[in-house]
């Protein structure tokens, strides 16, 4: 049987899991039926749950619960849940190793090799981080694509014959990408890439609840974690509700008061205005390194779940002037293309005529150093010789010299980023060359940076006068972690044990009882015990006939609920 | 780029249409080895070359041309020139798109249409939001333009653009006089939604690069932090070095002002933090280590009195340290604002790197410290005359 080909967003606030069959990307839904699954990991007991029990459990154990951890991907930031502490990757693996056991349960067949979707403007050290979590799942991620590459294949194969230059506006949870691209003749060619690594829709919800601490007369700073948590779920809610409303009213409880607040839409706009100008640059970068301005372009996509905020569908529309699109889910759109890329990746016959190519997002070089004109030198400044956005694989040398004489070692150190000097770069790695003595400038070497499309940089020096050569590779791939390594955190990671399968609907049922009742006034609350109480006596009795039938009526109350209080 | 002639890379007998070589590139991409750099760079190269080629020998590029950029088009205020390149526009690919509109006509559009593009169709009264494109005529009810606020120029803007931009223009110069620079007028020009328009922030920072290289050559100098931060948020020198020298192009000694300006940002913008929390615990040891000494010295001075004497003799010798220190950045910040205030502004840097080594011209040149100068002057000032009132 042949593996199947599998596609993964991989998100700050949910995950989705696609695999690629008769020629077309499908999604897989979760234990529970859904295709989304939040990116929220929760401890309970020492069982690990991932989903929207995790979700619920927010607001009912948030010192047992982490979410939007791929915020902290590639730093050494730890979160807490319980007595464990665990980095961004090691929760990410743990959100991949819930997808690969639904998407297995979905297929009936194991999986292996994955599609990985990351944000375009991710720097090497993040795209590490997202492999070593992959590895740590047990997943061979065999490519990483970038979410707004992917979401244009996925719009390309809708329309295989089409020529048209578009462009992706993909705002996440956490993440902000913009990318132009070209199709024609069934290329699919990225013309360039630009991003805020650090800007996506939890910043909005951010903004809202400050505003709705402003509301209810505490400062923001005075609240408690707890409190600011809770107000950061309820901006989360009011945010997708002024979406389609001009008005929202918010309830809130703090410390058993309750507070009652009218949120408008202009509220939500005058609170969200700062990050709105900061939209505004990586599309002026986009735009500058391309070569084009908002006329050429033919359509504007709008991917990702932040994108349903009518500012933010405004603010594209004015930018451009033209109505963006969104005839694929904004949710869906990247799994659905990763899926696209693994079938690239694996050769998949239906694809035979679509090609896709990519750019480097950042600017790849080493780090140089200068004499003044008054004799002293200055250290670390960076010299790119791959610059961002060209066309991948790309290969390009230059050449520097020495600068003292009689200097015989040559350090090198490559760094990717763009800015000026080194140290606000990302270093990728280092190693030295040997040259003959000579006064200096008098010996030079050549320098030849490649970069590849599945993300491998390799970095090569050639000394003119004596033709030794010298060289490094960086790869994608962790390359601080030896196979040991990786297969030691493989195993503590399987050492968590997930909460089993079977049980998931009943784990979310309960965790959503606990958290409405949290928030639940009076006699709302009265009637959550009831139920609370009404659903533990079923599970006693162990009939699973009964525990769904009780699920699907008092699933309707719950709805109601939720309702009045949050939804 | 590659000596071969871009023509035959592809598979073509001569040069052509843009649509041809866009063809004749997907064919041979599909054929290649994606992966090799030499096969993909060397095709990719001809690619660029023969399409550039083909735009060039367009009698009608679809796209504004370089020119049109240099003569200040934004793109939003002539739909006459659009309109008039219309016609054209049909043979310059020989592939009329039928049923998509043409992203002319589309910013030409200033109504809500039925949605005949086959976009999805997205709320209407989106579309009603959009701003109309500005009217190129005379507005008599400006009466007075020139003592418009900052603030009002976006409004202005909407209705007479050309009025509005020859304002910004005047206010920015202004506010980039040579010996002064107002930052905070820099900032709110440059927060302008009007601001935004590309073409007219590509002069500003070419404005603004000019300016600050007329002063600042030698990156040790530095310059004020405020200055630095203006232009990190607007133009991103420091994280983003590598598009400002694209846009900026080359120019003498960019290098050096690129890293002066990255030097003299405030390390926590830049999201370094781990050095200067080191830094700082340094520094407080140094402080530590001072009095220790001190008090090492009264002890050994005076073996034979008691541990009281010893103690207050340490206070003492602590309280006249402390206050020769206070006294030395007082003078320090009073002939920084005096030499501020005489426009000395360079021997001003000067002295506050012989007086602060440590803690360089930063501290020295920052506002904050200029309004001590300031106060520390009145004060004396008072004292004298109060002094001269009374003994005199």
């Amino acid at each position: 049987m042949t593996q199947p080909i599998i596609g993964i967003d991989l998100g700050t606030t949910n995950s989705l899991i696609a695999v690629f069959e008769e020629g077309a990307p499908r999604l897989l839904a979760n234990a529970l039926g859904h295709r989304l699954t939040p990116s929220v990991v929760s401890f309970d007991d020492g069982a690990v749950l991932v989903g929207e029990a995790a979700r619920d459990r927010q607001t009912t154990h948030p010192k047992q619960t982490a979410a939007a951890f791929k915020r902290a991907m590639g730093t050494e930031t730890t979160f807490a849940l319980g007595p464990k502490s665990l980095r961004a990757e090691e929760l990410s693996s743990l959100v991949l190793r819930k997808l690969k056991d639904d998407a297995e349960a979905a297929l009936g067949q194991t999986i292996r090799d994955v599609v990985v979707s990351v944000p375009a403007y991710f720097n090497q050290g993040q795209r590490q981080a997202t492999m070593a979590a992959c590895a740590m799942a047990d997943l061979n991620a065999v490519r990483l694509v970038n979410e707004p590459t992917a979401a244009a294949l996925a719009y390309g194969l809708q329309d295989r014959e089409g020529e048209s230059q578009f462009l992706v506006f993909d705002l996440g949870g956490g993440t902000f990408d913009v990318t132009v691209l070209e199709h024609f003749d069934g290329v699919m060619e990225v013309k360039a890439s630009s991003g805020d690594a650090f800007l996506g829709g939890e910043d909005f919800s951010e903004a809202l609840a400050k505003t709705m601490a402003d509301k209810i007369g505490t400062p923001w700073a005075k609240l408690g974690a707890d409190i600011q948590q809770q107000l950061r779920l309820q901006a989360d809610v009011a945010k997708r509700h002024l979406s389609g409303k001009d008005e929202y009213e918010a309830r809130i409880k703090i410390d058993s008061t309750h507070h009652g607040l009218t949120l408008t839409r202009t509220d939500f706009e005058t609170a969200c205005a700062a990050l709105i100008k900061r939209l505004h640059r990586p599309i002026e970068r986009c735009f500058y390194d391309t070569g084009l301005d908002t006329d050429g372009l033919d359509r504007v996509i709008l991917v990702g779940g932040a994108t349903r905020m009518p500012m933010i569908r405004q603010m594209v529309a004015r930018q451009f002037r033209r109505l963006p699109e969104m005839t694929i889910d904004p949710d869906h759109a990247v799994a659905l293309g990763a899926a696209v890329q693994a079938a690239l990746v694996a050769h998949d016959r239906a694809l035979d005529d679509v090609v896709m190519t990519d750019v480097s997002p950042f600017s790849v070089g080493i780090e140089t150093a200068t004499r003044l004109k008054n004799g002293t030198s200055i250290h670390g400044f960076f010299q790119p010789i791959i610059e961002r956005n060209t066309p991948l694989p790309a290969s390009r040398q230059q050449i520097f010299s020495t600068m003292s004489d009689n200097q015989t070692n040559l350090r090198i150190d490559i760094y990717q980023g763009e800015a000026p000097k080194v140290s606000d770069n990302v270093h990728l790695g280092r190693f030295d060359i040997n040259v003959p003595k000579g006064k200096a400038g008098q010996e030079s070497m050549f320098v030849r940076v490649t970069y590849d499309p599945s993300g491998l940089i390799e970095v090569e020096a050639t000394s003119i006068s004596t033709g030794k050569q010298a060289g490094i590779v960086i790869s994608d791939n962790v390359s601080n972690l030896t196979e040991a390594d990786i297969a030691k955190k493989l195993k503590q990671m399987q050492a968590f044990k997930m909460h089993p399968r079977e049980d998931e609907a009943n784990v979310t049922f309960m965790a959503r009882i606990r958290r409405l009742y949290e928030m639940a006034a009076g006699d709302d609350r009265h009637m959550l015990q009831d139920i609370l109480m009404a659903f533990e006596a079923a599970l006693e009795g162990q009939d699973p006939a009964e525990i769904a039938r009780m699920r699907g009526d008092m699933g309707e109350t719950l709805d109601r609920i939720d309702d009045y209080y949050v939804s | 780029m590659s000596p071969r002639w871009p023509w035959s890379e592809l598979g073509l007998a001569k040069p052509t249409t843009e649509r041809e070589v866009k063809r004749a590139y997907a064919v041979r991409l599909k054929q290649i080895d994606r992966n090799d750099p030499a096969a993909f760079g060397a095709l990719r190269d001809a690619f660029d070359a023969a399409k550039r080629q083909a735009l060039e020998d367009d009698a009608a590029p679809n796209r504004p041309s370089m020119a049109d950029i240099m003569e200040g088009r934004t793109g939003q205020d002539d739909a006459a020139s659009v309109t008039l390149r219309e016609p054209v526009r049909p043979t310059d690919t020989g592939h009329p798109p039928p049923q998509e509109t043409t992203p002319d006509q589309e910013a030409c559009r200033t109504k809500p249409q039925t949605d005949d593009t086959g976009h999805s169709p997205i709320a209407e009264e989106q579309f009603a939001q959009l701003p109309d494109p500005p009217k190129a005529t005379l507005n008599p009810t400006t009466a007075r333009p020139w003592g418009l606020g900052i603030g009002q120029l976006d409004a202005l803007a909407q209705k007479d653009l050309d009025a509005a931009l020859s304002i910004f223009q005047t206010k920015f110069n202004d506010a980039l006089r040579p010996m002064y620079w107002d930052t905070k007028a820099l900032d709110a020009l440059l927060s302008l939604n009007m601001a935004h328009d590309l073409t007219l922030r590509r002069r500003l920072e070419e404005q603004l690069y000019d300016s600050l290289q007329s002063r600042l050559s030698d990156p040790e100098t530095g310059y004020p932090t405020g200055m630095a931060r203006v232009v990190e948020t607007h133009f991103q020198w420091a994280t983003d070095g590598v598009g400002a020298s694209k846009r900026l192009g080359w120019r003498p000694d960019y290098q050096l002002l690129m890293y002066g300006h990255a030097q003299s940002l405030p390390q926590d913008e830049k999201a370094a933090t781990r050095q200067t929390s080191r830094n700082k615990e340094t520094y407080l040891w140094h402080k530590v280590g001072i009095f220790v000494v001190l008090y090492l010295l009264t002890i050994s001075g005076q073996e034979t009195e008691g541990a009281y004497a010893d103690f207050a003799v340490f206070v003492a010798l602590a309280l006249i340290f402390i206050a020769v220190r206070v006294l030395t950045i007082l003078s320090v910040a009073i002939i920084v604002k005096l030499a501020d205030l005489l426009r000395l502004n360079r021997p001003a840097i000067r002295l506050a790197h012989w007086a602060f080594p440590a803690t360089t011209a930063k501290l020295a040149t920052s506002p904050e410290f200029r309004r001590l100068g300031a106060f520390v002057l009145t004060a004396v000032v008072l004292v004298g005359l109060y002094l001269i009132d009374k003994y005199a």
